[in-house]
């Protein structure tokens, strides 16, 4: 083995465990009883006790139910509002001049960067008035700014990429704009259209300062976590927090192949 | 089933490039017509605003007798076979067959029977239930043509679909597509650059040149007699010849002739720049005056040496438009 | 080829997305500049800016160097690992696996998980030390990792730091990727050595990814608000926890137009600095 392979395996061994640390924190403590962890001034760092009864303790907590549930809808919202908006736009912009619709990428790229603090203060205002403050739409609405972006930017690639002529052919058929999309388009944007799902719905479960301004009392999961932390609670939080982590890991594992840099950078060389 | 087609003042341009300029052409019912003309001078745009799919700056199609003109892609009872087949990939040869059925409501009995039937008039009964990304060219090509088939559409637009095939499976499918042409009696516009198909397949070849159709008719028209020196220069293995009227008493004209039009003798002198063999011919690029010209002979020359020869025909261009045919009479007997 | 340039009815399908981003973006942000100039009274001036005028230059100074420290740990270590996993090493898999982690775990989850861990009381990284014989050492029960606030900042770095990372090593490898393998060989062959290649092929090839991975995450950085907010609450504050501060007590939430003002400012500024020096990178490239 030559030396350089010797020291990318070193270097990517300690760089492992840095980055597979803070998960098995969490999952120590989620399984081990606090006398073991919480209880002690230096926790023990290796599993050397199994019990469930942190978890069963979190479980009977209603209160953190609630809104988890309450993210998983709104994340839906996202989700299905960005499939709507950027497969909708992404279409327009693939059939107008790329001069023109590189501009409307940049600037909706702009808005992105707009800081969310910034903007969601003046929302929250107009939220109120509308009846969306506290409301799971209010902070869908203003998730989906985030998103929209790169969804746009990816369902444009996903046209771009189509066969040439298909949707062409699609109308010499006899096919209208509908039956275009329903039994061809879609079909076959089938992959852009399951990444832009996933990314929608993975930022906005993860997203904080909206639902913290937006909605502050019917908080969002990672919103009432903080709630518990800040509270000093943290021993119905970790097991909590681990039970709503696992499956988005193992989503983010099983999606890894669609988790290129070239669908998050394309467009910004455009 | 056949109907024919009118063009009147077709306009297309693209941001400030003209691509079609007050186009007009008339296609019968039931007729072969091949639109030839080089690469980038507008065959592809001219099928795609026949047939709606991209907008048309000014003008009328006619269809039978009717404007279909603003009828969209999906109302015009136009098929076309684009150059890459545009087959659905999320689709199976069948299904793709049976699109343009299923779009137009039909039944699935009805269907079924349809595709069978157009399946074994294509020979392609067997693929039926492949999915289209895995067939060959020439059966994707088959499968294209199948689909423009099977809705009995008033016209078909044919763009190049012969361009994508290999030398073998090229001939044996222009054939076919002949015999189905006549055989079906459809109306068939067909575009290609290459000059073998049009020969080959068309009734009339149309000549797109700049914008407008230079020149219509058989194949033979156009090759003996070109309307145009741009048309004479088009047509054909080898550009005709174009060397100045004085030569033969034509002052202010320009003479046009094949490289096959000679025969000895010493009206036209030249001197030889290069020879090139074809099958026991010789084609002889030479320098007459001014023009550069090759001409078909049996005589062995050598590269450097002079040559003279009359004429059996040639054509008067005045302008760059023809103007007169000549037969030379007392040539004419003697084999070229 | 065939683009219809001039069929703009294709706008209306862009439209409700343009819609959306003018209506929920640009409008609320322009709203935000226009009421930071006003006072309680309704009158317009500078007030807001006077009053927080201490606060928001400290605020301000803290998040550029959060944001800085951050890019440049996570740049650095992104393109480590970019240059591990481009290489076929056995197991790369599970690497390319386990380094993804962190982009699963939510940013409030991560901040919880790294409040537990750097706890000055009970923390797992003060166990760590103790384990290692460093307290003993050191005669000390435990480091208080809140001691000043540069302590803190640098803890926020490192949470940052670790659920971000993933995100840019993404984004470089795929502009490693891009690189022709022929380039490398035929500099090989030319004697260049690995560093060299390094140097002379790899970061030129490299540059438009490395600008927008820093424009991706630069732009993030300077909005970072729930890891400081879980980790290190009001001590000290960063801009955007700044004008949460603000926002969330009502004797102040005009000063936080003012603070939120100057935030979107140095957005803006950072946005245009990088996209420049990006194109200009792009441009050297052709």
């Amino acid at each position: 083995m030559k030396n350089s392979n010797i020291l990318s395996y070193i270097l990517a061994i300690i760089l492992a465990i840095i980055f597979i640390y803070p998960l098995y924190i969490l999952i120590l403590i989620a399984f081990e009883p606090v006398s073991l962890t919480f209880d002690r001034l230096y926790p023990y760092q290796l599993p050397f006790d199994f019990t469930l009864v942190n978890f069963e303790s979190s479980i009977k907590d209603l209160s953190l139910i609630t809104p988890v549930l309450r993210s998983v809808v709104v994340a839906f919202i996202v989700a299905i509002l960005a499939i709507v908006l950027s497969t909708s736009a992404g279409y327009g912009l693939n059939k107008i001049s790329s001069k023109f619709s590189n501009k409307i990428i940049v600037l909706m790229f702009f808005a992105n960067m707009l800081p969310a603090i910034v903007i969601a203060i003046p929302i929250s205002v107009y939220f109120i008035k509308l009846g969306l403050y506290d409301n799971v739409f209010g902070i869908a609405l203003a998730q989906e700014l985030v998103v929209l972006p790169i969804s746009t930017f990816i369902m444009l690639g996903g046209f771009r990429a189509l066969p040439v002529d298909i949707e062409n052919q699609t109308n010499i058929d006899g096919a209208n704009l509908l039956s275009s999309f329903r039994y061809v388009l879609v079909p076959l944007i089938r992959v852009p259209l399951i990444i832009t799902f996933l990314l929608a719905w993975m930022t906005s479960w993860d997203e904080f300062t909206y639902a913290i301004i937006i909605s502050p009392l019917a908080p969002t999961f990672p919103v009432s976590l903080y709630d518990y932390v800040s509270r000093g609670d943290p021993f119905i939080s970790s097991s909590f927090a681990l039970l709503v982590t696992i499956p988005v890991i193992v989503i983010v594992v099983f999606l890894q192949k669609y988790l290129k840099g070239e669908y998050l950078t394309g467009g910004m060389k455009a | 089933m056949t109907y024919k087609m009118e063009l009147i003042n077709l306009k297309k341009s693209y941001n400030s490039v003209k691509v079609l300029k007050n186009l007009n052409l008339n296609v019968n019912e039931g007729e072969f017509l091949v639109i030839l003309g080089p690469s980038g001078e507008g065959k592809s745009t001219l099928l795609r605003t026949i047939v709606g799919i991209e907008q048309l700056d000014g003008g009328k199609v006619m269809v039978d007798g009717k404007d279909v003109t603003n009828r969209p892609p999906n109302k015009k009872n136009i098929a076309m076979v684009f150059q890459n087949y545009a087959l659905y990939p999320n689709m199976t040869v069948y299904e793709n067959i049976a699109f343009p059925l299923k779009m137009a409501g039909m039944n699935k009995t009805e269907i079924k029977t349809k595709v069978n039937d157009v399946a074994k008039l294509l020979k392609i009964e067997d693929v039926l239930d492949k999915n289209a990304t895995r067939l060959s060219g020439g059966q994707k090509q088959r499968v294209a043509i199948a689909r423009a088939l099977v809705r009995k559409p008033a016209l078909f637009l044919l763009d190049e679909p012969l361009s994508n095939l290999d030398a073998r499976v090229r001939y044996t499918s222009r054939q076919e597509l002949k015999r189905l042409q006549k055989e079906l009696n459809y109306t068939f516009i067909y575009v290609t650059h290459d000059q073998l198909e049009a020969s080959n397949l068309a009734d009339r070849v149309a000549v797109l040149h700049d914008g407008v159709i230079e020149q219509i008719g058989t194949y033979n028209d156009l090759y003996e007699k070109p309307a145009t020196k741009w048309v004479g220069d088009f047509i054909g293995a080898y550009p005709m010849n174009f060397i100045d009227g004085n030569v033969l008493n034509y002052p202010d004209k320009i003479i046009g002739f094949r490289s096959v039009w000679t025969t000895n003798g010493d009206t036209i002198k030249a001197k030889i720049n290069l020879i090139e063999n074809s099958e026991g011919n010789y084609y002889v690029h030479c320098t007459s005056g001014e023009s550069n010209i090759v001409i078909k002979t049996k005589d062995q020359y050598s590269v450097g040496d002079d040559i003279s020869f009359d004429l059996t025909r040639f054509n008067i261009y005045n302008n760059g438009v023809l103007e007169d045919v000549k037969l030379t009479e007392y040539y004419k007997s003697e084999p070229s | 080829m065939f683009k219809n340039h001039t069929n703009y009815k294709y706008i209306l399908f862009v439209l409700p997305a343009l819609v959306y981003v003018a209506a929920l973006s640009f409008f609320p942000a322009a709203s935000v500049v226009f009421l930071s100039f006003k006072t309680p009274k309704g009158a317009y001036s500078l007030g807001n800016y006077y009053a927080i005028k201490g606060g928001l230059l400290k605020s301000t100074f803290d998040t550029v160097i959060v944001s800085f420290g951050a890019l440049l740990i996570q740049l650095f270590f992104a393109i480590l690992i970019a240059n591990i996993l481009i290489k076929s090493l056995k197991g790369n898999k599970l690497f390319s696996t386990i380094f993804i982690i962190p982009y699963g775990i939510s940013t409030v989850v991560s901040a919880f998980i790294f409040s537990l861990i750097f706890s000055a009381v009970g923390g797992f990284a003060n166990s760590t030390l103790h384990s290692l014989g460093l307290l003993h050492l050191f005669g000390i029960a435990g480091v208080n990792w809140y001691a000043t606030q540069y302590t803190s900042m640098g803890i926020v770095m490192f949470a940052d730091f670790w659920k971000n990372t993933p995100l840019i090593a993404l984004i470089l490898l795929g502009g490693l990727s891009s690189i022709d393998p022929a380039m490398m060989e035929a500099a090989s062959v030319d004697g260049a050595g690995s560093f060299r290649r390094f140097i002379h092929i790899v970061l030129p090839n490299l540059a438009p990814y490395i600008a927008i991975a820093l424009l991706i995450r630069g732009v993030s950085e300077f909005n970072i608000f729930a890891l400081p907010l879980v980790l290190i609450g009001y001590h000290p504050s960063l801009i955007n926890t700044l004008v949460y501060e603000y926002f969330t007590s009502i004797s102040s939430v005009d000063y936080s137009y003012a603070a939120a003002t100057i935030l979107l400012l140095i957005i803006v500024a950072f946005a245009v600095l990088v996209i420049k020096l990006g194109g200009a990178s792009n441009y050297e490239k052709q």
